[in-house]
């Protein structure tokens, strides 16, 4: 048995960078296929099957329709809906990839420069990551408070400016709940962009300060290029993370006033916790996976290509 | 183009002073190696020159102005680093004409001093190409295209030849040197390889933990090392040393005994220098080029090992107590096994001072 396995291995030289393939690979994707399937197909392909039927939370016994995927598709909400779930993804992605760049070159500076404090900076930032949406949702309510208690008015009110309403003004909700979710979200970022900006070569600064290159053509020709790959990998993600935030947004403005700041996970909430409608919610959840994968297929076709780059 | 002038140069880490005083001065368009084993100060003297660190005291002057205030950027300094530090992303072309950035040159200006620098190293075909696709070798004349494309008034090396393969090294150096020849710049070389700093340099520094240990044209440092550091970092295959014994003997002859009892006869020009040494124990150094194979009333030592080397053959020796190599050329090449006669040729033989390690009798020309 040995002898023969043996044999066989010097007989084909492995594939490179694993060892001998097993001859019947199935039982040992087995576990992982069961694991994928059971969490993560299933949902969807039960999600596709609701779709098509007559299901509400409250009558379990479906039978085939597509009434669901007119209704949702022709709601007079769906627009808004989706306006807002854009304006609130581009802001938040922007903002997060921005600030989480900021923060980390910030740090990556100040540790090159020996300036004490860094990993206090860096757990900081990535505890705002760790309060759970939910949580976050109403730290920022507290701190949004158009009552006389409300941290950020006051402030304003101490330093002579006006209050803003934050949550009840429709056309500031959207801003505030961006302005919560760009605060949890932009630890992510700086995490994964302070560890690509590590590993830059030190040796490109200092021949580009030997070049007498200013700050901005070091940014511009060395830390931006040799991003570029950490900036895409981190943009899919976050995107993806974004389009499904809701329970932020549920615990700070519930999407209100109105439908202010009703985003495409909210509404697929409340579509089907609020009218009981499963069918409909599974149509909307639908749609939101494949805005999903839209998106992340587009960010992916501009992410460097092994040996081309 | 402008002379260099390092001014007591010293560099601290936190408590630690790593770099103890540099003096040097570098003349327009020289050449000089700052050479020594690793951890003994050249690349941070070199950083220094260049301003990547923060001179710790001293003074630096490039043309006669004092620069340690000033920017790497303002120092008018071109460096080529040991691992190339070429821009990724940009073409080989664009990482030449980097340095340009500042001179606001029409592009066509612009592209036919590219193209002169890629003439002059032959890397025309590679204009276009990015750095992953070149070799080490090709990587590293972009990197001195970058540098030599600024016109700089100092020229700076770290280590560049030290991530290629030995044969390219050996070609790179002589055409680093054929570059100087045709292009001659004020240049500060940095290596840990003496024969390159042999056969590059119009001047040699030989560092040793943070302090200099001497300065001079390579042959002067090769012939007349002033310190038992130097005599050893300098040739390869390295000087032999014995512990050895001066004793006077008749007359004004000065003998000396090695651990084995060889005894030999301090030629009369040194006698003088070493006089003073008599009946103290000192190192005898001889390099393997000055032992030969004798005749009749020579000594004799037995052949432990033998490696040809082709044009010439190392013969390893049990002389003096101990073992010593010599470097045989010609005719008549011994087997491992034999017993051979010496031929010392002890006019060039050195005498250090085993209580301060400094070689007796050496000229002090300059620091």
């Amino acid at each position: 048995m040995i002898a023969r396995a043996a044999r066989r291995r010097t007989a084909t030289p492995p594939p490179a960078g694993g060892g001998p393939v097993p001859a019947r690979p199935l039982p040992w994707l087995l576990p992982v296929l069961l694991f994928v399937g059971l969490f993560y197909l299933w949902p969807i392909v039960d999600a596709l099957r609701l779709a098509f039927t007559d299901a509400s939370l409250l009558d379990r016994d479906a039978a085939f329709s597509t009434e669901a995927i007119g209704a949702m598709l022709g709601s007079p909400a769906l627009g808004t809906v989706l306006r807002n779930t854009a304006i609130f993804t581009l802001g938040s992605v922007v903002g997060q990839i921005l600030l989480g760049l900021a923060i980390a070159l910030l740090v990556v500076r100040g540790e090159r420069n020996g300036l004490r404090g860094m990993l206090v900076m860096r757990t900081l930032v990535l505890a705002a990551w760790v309060i759970p949406g939910i949580a976050n949702g109403i730290i920022w309510q507290m701190l949004f408070s158009e009552a006389p208690f409300g941290a950020i008015n006051s402030a304003l009110r101490l330093a002579g400016l006006p209050p803003v309403a934050w949550l009840s003004d429709p056309g500031n909700a959207m801003m505030s709940a961006i302005i919560a979710t760009v605060w949890q979200g932009t630890a992510y970022s700086m995490i994964l962009l302070y560890a690509a900006l590590r590993s830059i070569d030190d040796t490109l600064y200092e021949a580009a300060a030997v070049d007498a290159a200013t700050p901005w053509e070091r940014f511009r020709f060395i830390t931006l290029p040799e991003l570029r790959g950490a900036l895409l990998v981190n943009a899919i993600l976050i995107v993806i993370m974004t389009l499904n935030t809701f329970d932020v947004i549920i615990s700070l403005t519930g999407g209100g006033p109105g439908r202010a700041t009703e985003v495409l996970a909210l509404f697929t909430y409340n579509t089907v916790f609020y009218n009981f409608d499963l069918a409909g919610g599974s149509v909307l959840s639908i749609l939101l996976m494949a805005i999903s994968l839209a998106l992340a297929a587009l960010v992916a076709a501009f992410l460097p290509r092994a040996g081309r780059r | 183009m402008a002379d260099l002038v390092l001014d007591g140069l010293t560099k601290s880490f936190g408590e630690t002073e790593v770099v103890h005083g540099i003096d040097l001065s570098v003349a327009e368009n020289e050449f000089v190696v700052l050479v020594g084993p690793s951890g003994c100060g050249k690349s941070t003297t070199l950083r220094m020159v260049a301003g990547l660190e923060a001179i710790t005291g001293g003074e630096l002057r490039i043309g006669g102005r004092r620069v340690n205030e000033r920017s790497p950027g303002e120092r008018d300094v071109a460096m080529v680093f040991q691992n190339y530090a070429l821009y990724p992303h940009l073409t080989v072309a664009q990482n030449i004409a980097f340095g340009l950035r500042r001179k606001r040159l029409p592009r066509a200006e612009r592209n036919a001093a590219v193209q002169e620098i890629a003439r002059l190293l032959q890397i025309e075909p590679l204009l276009d190409r990015r750095p992953r696709a070149l070799s080490g070798g090709q990587r590293q004349r972009v990197a001195m295209g970058r540098a030599i494309i600024r016109d700089p008034q100092v020229f700076l090396f770290d280590e560049p030849l030290s991530n290629l393969d030995a044969r390219l090294r050996v070609q790179m150096r002589l055409e680093i040197k054929r570059l100087h020849a045709a292009k001659p710049v004020t240049t500060l070389y940095v290596t840990h390889d003496q024969t390159e700093a042999m056969t590059m340099a119009d001047r040699v520094v030989v560092m040793n933990a943070g302090r200099i240990e001497q300065v001079g044209p390579p042959l002067e440092i090769y012939r007349n090392p002033r310190t038992r550091f130097v005599a050893e970092f300098i040739g390869a295959p390295a000087v032999n040393l014995f512990d050895a014994r001066l004793s006077a003997g008749a007359g004004d002859g000065l003998w000396i005994e090695l651990a084995d009892g060889t005894r030999l006869s301090v030629p009369g020009s040194r006698r003088a220098a070493y006089a003073g040494f008599a009946g103290r124990p000192v190192v005898f150094g001889l390099r393997p080029e000055d032992i030969s194979i004798g005749s009749g009333d020579d000594p004799v030592a037995p052949v432990n090992m033998i490696e040809p080397m082709g044009v010439e053959t190392l013969a390893y020796l049990g002389f003096g107590g101990t073992e010593a190599c010599a470097r045989l050329t010609g005719g008549h090449v011994p087997r491992r096994g034999d017993r051979v006669p010496l031929q010392l040729g002890l006019e060039r033989m050195i005498l250090i001072d085993p209580a301060t390690d400094r070689v007796i009798g050496a000229t002090s020309t300059e620091t």
